[in-house]
């Protein structure tokens, strides 16, 4: 048995996810019945072994490749060599056809349809998001290779990926046998002679960074700026009055500094309120970057800050937080429709 | 060749609980009996004439037990008796409804119930302090260990890609006006189902156009199905023994005249025996089957309860089932073939996006429906539809008939 290799500090199941063992009382508005709650778990560890698939990633890991099959007798390429036999093609005894194993694919190839673009992963994934999901088809193979896609020109957005685009497999430089081990990126972001190597490590590619800049400031952001500080202090006073709103915002706290090509202003979370103070706000968790004023006014209406983070509109310091911006998201309809309610009675 | 059963099935009793983000109140126990309950008193049927049970759970994980089933069948009254459990992702509803409809048809058994609940929202992430990721991780174990989980795979960027592929191929169909309008038509709808999930929202196709990106240009967050924790029981009968029970009850039998099922691959390619971009084939041959079955075509149904999972993919899912040639999805609304503007009622509970999406029973739910507009409109031929698995493999499709007592 080789060594086993592991990544340092990270758990199959993050510390931050295991519940301590609490139970609760809890009563639900619309049953006004009094229930007990308890924390729970299910859950099974595995040494979990890729069997017969083993060599396709230990030729990821060790070599670099990506392998696939064939059928010698109907001639079918898969890639990944999901299975050992043809489904299709029988010998004379009726027993499925082997495939042939070992099949060295090429490293360039095109995506088999549009990859969708995952901006909300689930807690356990946010690390990677925004992160593309799509399938490439390499060489002959008639089955797509699932697969993760990136940019290395920033944030993720629709357009890069399309049916068609020809991308090149990267490679981690820390490879230990999952199918996040390889990705694709656009085959035109990779220089001209790494593009008929195989084998090419994350580190051979320029990553430009995720930072956010600095706001431009302008006379006519700095006019629209009081307005739309306005329209958020105005918004925010409305969660105390939606039981749903404060629902979205239970149990998270965050001081974040919210700076615009007018002003500045912070925004203090907690206890299922927001506090708008002006100014500057001491060492934040989050800073959202928004350079016109008037979006903020937008997205008090029901636009979308996750949407302007997208098109560049807006940015934020810490992309795994994009949980915040989603609660933030969630306000408007909250608001509007614990309104709705109140109108109705 | 035409299939048909050996005898002919109804459906003689239905019920179904209120769909609610969370049932706080009640156990997936409690709402599957509560189901059970009424969909007796609705047949006016002493539970000892029911011989057999068809149990829809979709996953061990929601319900926090594995063999959930084990559970439940002394709670519903069949102790000593078969109780079959059938999981089959999110089309579970309409293959238990397939196995229920298989047990009277065959000839086993002349009475059966089949019943499907859900409990979903006790999920809770304890990172995030919220149910939704914990809810959509839950379904993220669906997919393969080794090639798809690790990638981040989840429910809605799976059918996202059945939709992007579409797009890649028709980019001038699935117009957002369009989306919009059936939206606004479906939640309209919604408010004539007492047990909708979202019967007091109001959707504009304004409000659809301004609501977020899920997955861009896929679809919104007012296109997308919600949670939902309840249950639904249908009670079939076969030839003979149904009209005795409608009778009884005064209300007519629903006869189930067509059944149809298939699954594409879970591999996608670029030629079978893969999962093809653009198509969601599945849904074109379980309904073509069950077309045959019933022998009759799109152009008879009135009514259509169909699993939107994701409105773009409800489109789709209308032109794979012979509705409106794909391609030109939206003639839906363009052409005037969806009530009110057209003929075709589309999912009047409000569908999975308004009525409510428990997806152990969401299929049962639209037969329930589709069973209460045949009686109620007086019209003749429903089509009930399910979907499911990883990129929509799982196809299922129902043709039923109203009776007379």
């Amino acid at each position: 048995m080789e060594k086993v290799m592991r990544r340092a500090g990270e758990y199959v199941i993050p510390h931050e996810a295991v519940p301590e063992v609490m139970s609760r009382i809890s009563v639900y508005p619309e049953d006004k019945a009094v229930c007990v709650e308890r924390t729970e778990a299910m859950f099974t560890t595995y040494w979990a072994s890729a069997g017969e698939l083993s060599p396709f990633f230990l030729a990821v890991m060790k070599e670099k490749k990506i392998i696939g099959a064939r059928c010698p007798k109907c001639q079918m390429v898969i890639c990944p060599p999901y299975m050992t036999r043809c489904p299709v093609c029988q010998n004379e005894d009726f027993s499925l056809v082997t495939l042939e194993s070992g099949i060295e694919m090429p490293q360039v190839g095109y995506m088999l349809g549009t990859p969708p673009i995952t901006v909300f992963a689930n807690a356990r994934f946010a690390r990677y998001a925004p992160f593309g999901r799509g399938r490439v088809i390499l060489g002959d193979s008639q089955s797509a290779l699932p697969i993760q896609v990136f940019t290395t020109t920033g944030f993720l957005k629709p357009g890069i990926f399309k049916a068609g685009t020809k991308v090149k497999i990267i490679f981690r430089k820390f490879r230990m046998g999952f199918s996040t081990d390889y990705f694709a990126v656009p085959l035109d972001e990779v220089p001209e002679k790494l593009r008929d190597k195989n084998g090419v490590e994350e580190t051979a590619l320029k990553w430009k960074s995720l930072e956010v800049s600095e706001p431009q400031e302008s006379d006519a952001f700095k006019k629209q700026f009081p307005k739309a500080l306005q329209a958020v202090t105005k918004f925010f006073g409305a969660i105390p009055k939606s039981p749903r709103a404060q629902r979205d915002l239970a149990n998270w706290t965050r001081k974040i500094q919210v700076k615009t090509g007018g002003g500045k202003f912070g925004l203090l979370l907690d206890k299922q309120r927001i506090k708008v103070v002006k100014g500057k706000v001491p060492r934040p968790d989050l800073v959202l970057v928004v350079e016109d004023p008037a979006h903020l006014s937008g997205w008090t209406n029901g636009d979308s800050l996750v949407n302007l983070i997208r098109t560049g509109g807006a940015g934020i310091s810490n992309l795994q937080d994009m949980e915040t911006i989603f609660k933030f998201d969630r306000l408007h309809r909250s608001i509007r429709r614990d309104a709705e309610e109140r109108g109705k009675k | 060749m035409r299939k048909v059963p050996k005898r002919k099935v109804a459906i003689v009793g239905a019920f179904t609980t209120p769909c609610r983000a969370r049932w706080l109140s009640k156990t997936i126990w409690e709402l599957a009996q509560w189901a059970v309950s009424g969909a007796l008193q609705d047949a006016k049927l002493k539970m000892d004439r029911v011989e057999a049970g068809v149990i829809g759970l979709y996953n061990d994980i929601f319900a926090r037990q594995a063999i959930p089933e084990c559970a439940f069948l002394g709670h519903m009254g069949l102790g000593f008796k078969p109780l079959v459990r059938v999981s089959n992702g999110g089309a579970t509803g309409i293959y238990a409804f397939g196995t229920g409809f298989d047990m009277v048809a065959g000839g086993r058994h002349d009475i059966v119930f089949c019943v499907g609940a859900e409990k979903a929202t006790d999920c809770y992430d304890f990172m995030s302090e919220t149910q939704t990721p914990e809810v959509v991780q839950t379904i993220a174990w669906s997919w393969d260990p080794l090639f798809e989980r690790d990638q981040g795979a989840t429910a809605a960027d799976s059918y996202a890609e059945v939709i992007l592929s579409y797009m890649d191929q028709h980019p001038n169909d699935l117009k957002m006006a369009v989306r919009g309008e059936i939206l606004r038509i479906m939640c309209e709808q919604a408010k004539n189902n007492p047990n909708a999930q979202r019967r007091d929202e109001i959707v504009t196709p304004e409000r659809v156009a301004n609501s977020p990106w899920i997955i861009e240009p896929a679809f919104r967050k007012l296109e997308t199905c919600v949670y939902t924790e309840g249950a639904c029981c249908l009670i079939f009968a076969a030839e003979g023994v149904a009209e005795e029970i409608c009778k009884d009850s005064g209300q007519p039998p629903i006869w189930i005249e067509g059944v149809g099922f298939a699954n594409e691959p879970y591999w996608w390619g670029i030629q079978h025996p893969h999962k093809l971009p653009g198509r969601i084939e599945s849904d074109y041959l379980a309904s073509k089957t069950a077309y045959e079955m019933a022998g009759i075509g799109p152009k008879d149904v009135s009514v259509v309860e169909l699993h939107d999972a994701f409105l773009p993919q409800l489109e789709i899912t209308m032109g794979e089932m012979g509705f409106v040639p794909m391609g030109r999805v939206d003639d839906l609304i363009e052409k005037k073939i969806m009530a009110p503007h057209g003929k075709v009622l589309v999912n009047p509970s409000g569908g999975l996006i308004y009525g409510g999406h428990f997806v152990g029973g969401s299929n049962m739910f639209s037969a329930w429906s589709a069973r209460r507009e045949l009686i109620g409109r007086g019209l003749d031929y429903a089509l009930v539809h399910g979907t499911g698995a990883s990129s929509s493999q799982y196809g299922g499709a129902v043709v039923l008939k109203r009776g007379v007592i």
